[in-house]
């Protein structure tokens, strides 16, 4: 069945069966009610006058659409993040157990990835000892859970106002954590074998829901 | 209005006003009869239709609702491609005493959140060594002429010859509508004058990636 170009109805006309048939019934079927087979779908012209049915993804899932392979045929493609990013700063000083330097609470809806970017500073100016090995420690966390941990080793020279600075990028893909609200951290400390001086730090993290 | 199966017509037959109220009823559940307001029509059952509502500017994407029942507008897809500056490896003057711009990239917003991925490696071969040299390294993220953030590495030499930093930023912007230009900037302050740069200048890579969600 096709669509028909409307007729015009004059005076004086018979309404022919022929003609109520091509241009009532079988306009009305082409529509896209008469089309509608199930919650979800939408409707897309594949030819002049011509609608076709594309069924909805699964629930929940953020799609855009793009012609699939043949270049005619519309399909559901692609994702989207499903909020704006969160982000947030710290500044202060790095003390010799772990503690927050930046944290950045984000909800979630079930079956989301977070994916988390955040960077650091460590920098200090050792003030005494003779030691010569300091660790500068990032790490990423996700409420109380260690996601990962770098450990940045520098050597700081022995003597006054000698400094050592560590800079740390991070990147981590939170695979399905599960609907609720999360507090993503960046932590640090830092050790030294001998005196320092008490690092400042700078960080900063990002969250996307994906 | 419930849709009805649409109604064959035979010949000689005499068309009711009960069959054209039929036809009125299905036109009724056309999409644009059932348009109120900016949307997207979409099917709410077998022989139904909805629509998903679209707020101004919002630049959703479409998803079945959680039951699966209906189409909604959700999401915050890229509102544009990512913008992207790149210095490639090579010689540059690396600016002494004063922060002057390694790399730039501007966007054009509507109103989303810019996300800035920015990043800058600078390595440097001294020489005329001398004893105890302190330097310091600033790089620094900037919005126009607002410092974002700028972080500042401080090395001793001691019998080491090369200069190293390398610097990775993620910030997210939020900005009202217009054009906004991201920087990479940099320089070095020298504390040991017997300490001279290569006479090249330093190696440094640079780039910036913006993205309005």
């Amino acid at each position: 069945m096709s669509w028909a170009e409307s007729h015009d109805f004059v005076t004086g006309e018979f309404m022919l069966s022929a003609l109520l048939q091509t241009y009532i019934h079988n306009n009305i079927i082409e529509t896209a009610p008469a089309k509608a087979v199930a919650a979800g779908d939408i409707f897309y012209a594949d030819a002049p006058h011509h609608l076709q049915r594309l069924p909805m993804e699964t629930a929940d899932a953020l799609k855009s659409l793009a012609l699939g392979p043949d270049g005619v045929t519309p399909m559901w493609k692609g994702s989207a993040f499903k909020q704006q990013p969160v982000f947030n700063t710290g500044t202060g000083n790095t003390g010799t157990s772990v503690a927050d330097m930046v944290s950045q609470a984000i909800t979630v809806a079930a079956g989301s990835d977070v994916l988390i970017i955040a960077s650091g500073q460590q920098k200090e100016a050792k003030s005494s000892g003779t030691g010569n090995a300091v660790h500068h420690r990032f790490s990423l966390y996700r409420d109380s859970t260690l996601l990962y941990e770098d450990d940045m080793q520098q050597r700081a020279l022995n003597g006054a106002s000698i400094p050592c600075t560590s800079l740390w990028f991070g990147v981590w893909l939170d695979v399905n954590p599960g609907a609720g609200t999360y507090a993503y951290k960046v932590r640090g400390y830092y050790t030294a074998a001998a005196t320092t001086g008490t690092p400042t730090y700078a960080a900063e993290i990002a969250a996307f829901e994906v | 209005m419930a849709w009805s199966v649409p109604h064959d017509f035979v010949p000689a037959e005499m068309v009711s006003h009960t069959i054209m109220n039929g036809v009125r009823d299905q036109l009724k559940e056309t999409a644009p009869h059932k348009a109120s307001a900016a949307g997207f029509p979409y099917a709410s059952g077998a022989n139904a239709l909805a629509f998903a509502a679209f707020a101004s500017n919002a630049n959703k994407t479409l998803r079945a609702n959680s039951s699966h029942n209906a189409v909604e507008a959700a999401g915050f897809p890229f509102r544009q491609a990512p913008i992207t500056a790149e210095l490639p490896l090579g010689n540059i003057s690396w600016p002494a005493a004063s922060a002057a711009d390694i790399l730039s990239a501007s966007i054009t917003t509507t109103g989303g959140k810019i996300v800035v991925m920015a990043y800058c490696w600078v390595t440097e071969v001294l020489t005329n060594l001398g004893g105890g040299p302190l330097i310091e390294h600033y790089i620094t993220l900037r919005r126009d002429t607002t410092d974002l953030k700028t972080r500042t590495v401080e090395e001793h030499l001691d019998t080491q010859y090369t200069w190293t930093s390398s610097v990775g930023y993620c910030w997210v912007d939020s900005q009202s509508a217009g054009t906004y230009t991201y920087k990479v900037r940099g320089y070095y302050v020298n504390h040991n004058t017997d300490l001279t740069a290569q006479p090249n200048g330093p190696q440094a890579v640079a780039y910036i990636h913006l993205w309005e969600i």
